[in-house]
């Protein structure tokens, strides 16, 4: 049912009763509001590999193991958190070229290891890339 | 009759003597209404309507969104689909040779669930890079 819209003491009168049209109006306003999305998206390109391969990691290259209790290994030695950024920082500078390849456990949420890539990313490290070990 | 009609369309058949004359403290609302519908009509993108019920994976700095035209979605529990094309893992090689056809994507975008098994991604990123794709992109969301 139209929106009635009464006013009183009118001295002119319009020629089309507006009421439909505003209710149109108000109806495609709460379509585009409703449907449309205000979420931005953003875009975190990944490159991956697989452990093993030949021709993936070069002597320059860090292999950093992300276990599933936290724990961290870089090429196979245990480190802390707070070393390794530490680590890979000075490891980039001396050769800037080298790839840093992350390898984590079955089990590790994307959400851990999207943090520990960004945080590998702000070190430095141009060439940083997601292995997982070959099972097929 | 015709002089009816045109007092329809002139006034208000409930209450002919009011309705139809003064239309002017009603107009800004109607402007503002107007501005408001213009705003939205324009500016928005419609939302994509996921397969699965996610939290998708949240990162500081990453390149905004220039829509592509593959998405794969990964659930928390590991459900994939392409678009609304529900698969798993096994059958992924062959839903996707389904879906794209001979026309293999170069940018290919995974909206993952937050809490979802990285392995499931690398393994999803390998057969990806196997069958051509040269390009996957992560959507994810500012971080709240």
């Amino acid at each position: 049912m139209p929106l009635p819209l009464h006013f009183n003491g009118g001295k002119r009168k319009s020629l089309v009763n507006l009421t439909p049209l505003i209710d149109v109006v108000f109806i495609l306003l709460l379509f585009f509001m409703l449907a449309s999305s205000t979420q931005v998206w953003q875009l975190l390109t990944v490159s991956s590999g697989v452990l093993g391969h030949a021709a993936q990691s070069t002597d320059a290259s860090l292999l950093i193991s992300l276990k599933t209790g936290g724990s961290i290994y870089i090429n196979g030695r245990h480190i802390n958190e707070a070393s390794l950024y530490a680590e890979i920082a000075r490891h980039v500078k001396t050769y800037p070229d080298a790839q840093v390849l992350l390898a984590p456990q079955p089990g590790i949420s994307l959400q851990t290891v999207i943090n520990l890539l960004e945080k590998i990313s702000d070190t430095g490290a141009a060439h940083v890339r997601l292995m997982r070990e070959q099972t097929e | 009759m015709k002089q009816y009609y045109a007092n329809f369309i002139l006034y208000d058949s409930r209450s002919p003597a009011v309705i139809g004359g003064n239309d002017e403290p009603i107009l800004p609302l109607i402007n503002v209404v107007f501005l408001l519908l213009i705003f939205f009509m324009i500016s928005s993108r419609f939302t994509e309507p996921s397969p699965f019920d996610m939290d998708p994976a949240q990162a500081t700095a990453a390149a905004k969104d220039d829509t592509g035209k593959w998405i794969i979605y990964v659930s928390a529990q590991g459900d994939i689909a392409l678009g609304d094309r529900q698969t798993t893992l096994e059958k992924f090689d062959q839903t996707w040779a389904l879906t794209t056809g001979d026309d293999i994507p170069d940018n290919v975008q995974i909206q993952a669930d937050a809490a979802s098994d990285v392995s499931l991604l690398l393994a999803l990123l390998e057969r990806l890079r196997k069958s051509g794709t040269k390009k996957v992109q992560l959507r994810t969301l500012p971080r709240s």
